[in-house]
């Protein structure tokens, strides 16, 4: 998923180049970006360890 | 009688009808459960000659993103064509790669309709392996994985 995530902004960010100025290009290449991140945030939280985040008493 | 459909717009109530006919579609007279393998065989042949002429055959089913990308940008971008063994004609045409990419983007609609919509057709996947490529308005397809969604 996160690959194909990474092809849809490389794929945004070609047609932005090739299309400069095109507002709906850069709302697409904007709100991919803005999931990507979303994505890898969502991934760090779920590997991080429940315990780990436990403050010492 | 035959009846032949060029798509303008997707209309989900007559996918189930439709099957690749070259560029456009045949629509068929009662839906189809599954398309037959030997259409999806001549689709993929149809589009993977079509793509080789007039891009220059580099575009496959496994053909990388960036590699469609770094395409494009050269081609259409930098208008760099050094590098270019397809059809210098249709890539200088201002409505030849749009019209052509919209007919292949329909044909791919399709078959991701029946991915999404129609389970153990076999064909499901055809159209999974999109690789958009940018050229003039519009984008291209890379040609269906036929044989890998066949297989499944």
């Amino acid at each position: 998923m996160e690959s194909r995530i990474d092809d849809a902004i490389q794929m945004a960010g070609t047609a932005c180049k090739l299309t400069p100025n095109d507002e709906q290009y850069e709302n697409l290449l904007t709100q991919l970006k803005g999931y990507g991140e979303q994505m890898q945030m969502r991934k760090a939280a779920e590997t991080v360890s429940p315990l780990s985040t436990m403050q010492p008493r | 009688m035959s009846f032949y459909l060029e798509e303008s717009y997707p209309l989900e109530l007559i996918y189930p009808y439709l099957s690749p006919h070259g560029l456009i579609f045949q629509l068929n007279h009662a839906p189809l459960t599954a398309l037959p393998v030997k259409d999806i065989e001549a689709d993929h042949a149809f589009w993977t000659k079509e793509c080789g002429t007039l891009l220059g055959g580099w575009l496959k089913p496994d053909t990388s993103v960036s590699n469609v990308c770094a395409f494009a940008e050269a081609v259409y971008g930098r208008k760099d064509r050094s590098q270019f063994s397809g059809d210098k004609e249709y890539v200088t045409n201002d409505f030849a790669p749009p019209a052509f990419s919209k007919l292949r983007v329909s044909i791919a609609g399709m078959y991701q309709w029946r991915l999404m919509n129609i389970r153990g057709g076999g064909e499901g996947a055809a159209g999974g392996r999109s690789g958009l490529m940018r050229s003039g308005r519009r984008s291209h397809c890379a040609p269906p994985a036929g044989k890998r969604c066949i297989a499944r």
